[in-house]
C-alpha cells in the first residue's frame, strides 16, 4: 500500500454562488513534489487552502497524512510548513526579529542563521521586511515555511515576483528539502517550474483537473508540431497528422514527427518549394498548458 | 480521531502567547506614531480631564474611574479594532492560522498586550489619582484589576468582532465611532452620574462600561457614592459581584459575536 500524503476525493469549494473547485480528486505520495498547474482562477490555491486548513471544503473528502486538515488541526500543523500566496508577515519587524519570533511558534525549529543561510538572506537579517524587494519577501517566506523542517511543505506560487537567480535558488533549496525526504506540494503557473521541479503534474481549469500525470505522460498526449510559410500551393497530406492553415502559415500536428517530417521534406524537394521559417518540435508542456488554457475539451493523459 | 499525541517540540500555550504578546508589543514600539495617537494621547487626555480643581473625593473617584474606562475604550477597544484590521491586511492572521497557533491563541494573544499597556496605564492614572490628587488610596485594588480585565476583554472581543467589517487601519477610524460612542454613553465615564434623565439612564446604565465604573467607584471608596455605608474588602466584593456577572455576560456575548463574523483573510 503506497504511503499516500494527501488523499482528496471528490472535493468541492463553494464561496456563495461562485464553484471555486469542481469535484477534484487527487493523491500525492510521500516524498513526491506533486505541482498543481494553471492559470489564475482555476482553483489551485483554494485547493492547496482546504490542504493547510485554512478553507473549509464544501463537499468531498480531504486527508493529509491521514488526518483532517481542520479537525486534526493541533496534531498536524506541527507536521507542515506552509507558504502563502502573499503576505504573512508584519513590514515593520526586521527579518531576524521575525525569524525569531516565528521560531518560538515552530516545532523543533532550525538555528534563525541556518534558516537565513538557506534562502541567501544572511545580509538582510537587519533589514525591515517591508524593505525586501518582492523576491527577497518571498524567500523570507521559504524560509520560515521550512523553518520546523516539515515532513510536507505547500508552497503556493514560491517563485512569483522573482528574478530568475532567486528562482533558481529557491528551486535548489526545494530540491534539496525532496533530497531529504519532504513531500512537496507546490501551485505554479509557470510551466518551466512544473517541468522543472515536479515528479507529476495536474493541470487545472476552471476548478476542475483537466490531466494527471508525469510531465513526459501529459507531453505524450499531445502532438509535436510543424510549422512553415507556404506562399503559393497546396501543403500535402501527411500520414500520421493533422492539417492547419492559416493565410500562407501551416501548422501540422503530428503523433509520428520524424515520419511525417522526412514525407514533407521529400514532397518540398519534389516540387522545388520552399518551406520558409520551418520549424519542428516535440510536443512540450507548454503546450499541454496553451492547450488546455485556450480550449475547452480536456486532453486525456494516463493517471 | 479525537485522541492523538501531540507531536514533541510544539511550544507549550503559555510560549505561545508569550510569543504573540511580544510580537504586539514590539510592533507598537516599532510604529511609534500609532502609537502615540492610541496609548499616549488618550492617557494625556485623561490626566487633564481629572486634573481640574474643585472635586471632592467622591466625585473626584467617580470622574477617574470614569476616565479610566475612557482610557479602556480607545486604548483597548479602538486600538485592536485597528490592529486585527491591520494584522488582517497583511495576511499575519492568516499565516499565523496555517501555522501552530490555535485561533483563540492567536485572537487572545493579540489582544493580551494591548490589555497589558492599559493596565499599566491604569495604573499609572491610580497612582497619580492617589499621589498627586490626594485621592484615597483604593480599599479593595483586587476587584478593581478583576474589573478591569473583564471590561478591557469585553472591549477587545467587541474590538475583534468590528474588525471583521474593517477593511484597513484607517478605516477603524470610522467603524469604530459608533462602538466607542456606545461604550462613552454608559453614564459615569463621560456623562456624569445624574445628567441624564433617570429612565435613559437606568438603561445606560447596563452597557459594559457602566458596570465597570461602578464597580471601579465602589471598591475604590470602600462605599457606595452617596457615602454608603463602609463596606471594607468583603462588603465591596459583595457588591462587585452582580457587576461582575453583567461584564461576564457582555464579554459571552462580544466572544459570540466574534466567533461568528470574524475574518482571517481579507474579502476576495
Amino acid at each position: 500500500m503506497t504511503d499516500n500524503v494527501i488523499d482528496i476525493e471528490g472535493l468541492r469549494c463553494r464561496y456563495g454562488a461562485f464553484e471555486a473547485v469542481r469535484g477534484i480528486s487527487l493523491q500525492v505520495r510521500r516524498g513526491e513534489l506533486f505541482a498543481l498547474l494553471g492559470t489564475n482562477g482555476a482553483g489551485k490555491t483554494t485547493t492547496i487552502e482546504v490542504l493547510e486548513g485554512l478553507n473549509k471544503a464544501t463537499s468531498g473528502t480531504v486527508e493529509v497524512l491521514g488526518l483532517d486538515p481542520i479537525r486534526d488541526r493541533a496534531a498536524l500543523r506541527p507536521r507542515t510548513g506552509v507558504m502563502l500566496q502573499k503576505g504573512g508577515f508584519s513590514g515593520s519587524l526586521t527579518v531576524l526579529e521575525t525569524v525569531n519570533l516565528w521560531r518560538n511558534l515552530t516545532a523543533g525549529p532550525r538555528p534563525a542563521d541556518e534558516a537565513l543561510e538557506m534562502v541567501g538572506l544572511s545580509d538582510k537579517a537587519g533589514v525591515a521586511v517591508e524593505q525586501l524587494s518582492g523576491g527577497e519577501g518571498r524567500r523570507l517566506e521559504l524560509a520560515l515555511a521550512v523553518l520546523g523542517r516539515p515532513e510536507l511543505l505547500f508552497l503556493d506560487e514560491p517563485t512569483t515576483g522573482m528574478d530568475p537567480a532567486s528562482r533558481r535558488r529557491t528551486w535548489d533549496v526545494v530540491r534539496e528539502l525532496l533530497r531529504d525526504g519532504t513531500t512537496v506540494l507546490l501551485t505554479t503557473h509557470y510551466l518551466e517550474e512544473a517541468e522543472n521541479l515536479a515528479d507529476r503534474v495536474a493541470i487545472m481549469k476552471a476548478g476542475e483537473i483537466v490531466t494527471v500525470g508525469t510531465p513526459e505522460q501529459v507531453v505524450r498526449a499531445l502532438p509535436a508540431r510543424i510549422t512553415f510559410h507556404l506562399p503559393a500551393g497546396t501543403p500535402p497530406e501527411l500520414s500520421h497528422s493533422t492539417l492547419r492553415q492559416d493565410g500562407d502559415r501551416v501548422t501540422y500536428h503530428s503523433t509520428d514527427l520524424q515520419s511525417d517530417l522526412t514525407d514533407l521534406l521529400a514532397w518540398a524537394n519534389g516540387n522545388a518549394t520552399t518551406l520558409t521559417d520551418l520549424a519542428a518540435r516535440p510536443a512540450s508542456l507548454e503546450d499541454v498548458f496553451m492547450d488546455i488554457a485556450t480550449t475547452d475539451e480536456p486532453a486525456e493523459a494516463s493517471r | 480521531m479525537s485522541t492523538q499525541t501531540i507531536p514533541a517540540g510544539v511550544p507549550s500555550l503559555y510560549a505561545q502567547m508569550a510569543t504573540m504578546v511580544r510580537m504586539e508589543l514590539l510592533l507598537l514600539r516599532r510604529n511609534m506614531t500609532a502609537t502615540m495617537l492610541s496609548v499616549v494621547t488618550p492617557l494625556v487626555v485623561g490626566v487633564l480631564l481629572v486634573s481640574g480643581r474643585g472635586y471632592d473625593t467622591e466625585s473626584g473617584v467617580a470622574r477617574m474611574s470614569g476616565v479610566i474606562g475612557m482610557v479602556a475604550v480607545f486604548c483597548v477597544h479602538h486600538h485592536l479594532t485597528t490592529a486585527y484590521a491591520s494584522r488582517r491586511q497583511e495576511m499575519v492572521l492568516k499565516r499565523l492560522r496555517a501555522g501552530i497557533p490555535s485561533d483563540r491563541t492567536i485572537l487572545i494573544g493579540a489582544a493580551s498586550a494591548t490589555i497589558l499597556v492599559f493596565l499599566v496605564q491604569a495604573a499609572l492614572l491610580v497612582a497619580y489619582g492617589v499621589v498627586v490628587l490626594d485621592m484615597p488610596v483604593p480599599a479593595n485594588p483586587l476587584t478593581m484589576l478583576v474589573a478591569m480585565l473583564l471590561g478591557s476583554a469585553v472591549l477587545a472581543a467587541f474590538g475583534a468582532a468590528l474588525s471583521a467589517v474593517t477593511r484597513s487601519s484607517e478605516a477603524a477610524m470610522l467603524t469604530t465611532l459608533p462602538s466607542m460612542l456606545v461604550f462613552l454613553m454608559a453614564p459615569g465615564v463621560l456623562v456624569p452620574l445624574g445628567a441624564l434623565p433617570e429612565s435613559v439612564e437606568r438603561i445606560a446604565s447596563f452597557l459594559p462600561m457602566g458596570p465597570f465604573t461602578e464597580i471601579m467607584r465602589t471598591s475604590w471608596l470602600g462605599h457606595e457614592m452617596g457615602g454608603g455605608e463602609l463596606l471594607g474588602f468583603g462588603g465591596t466584593t459583595l457588591h462587585a459581584l452582580p457587576w461582575l456577572g453583567a461584564l461576564v455576560v457582555w464579554l459571552v456575548i462580544g466572544a459570540a459575536v466574534t466567533t461568528k463574523y470574524f475574518r482571517w483573510e481579507p474579502r476576495h
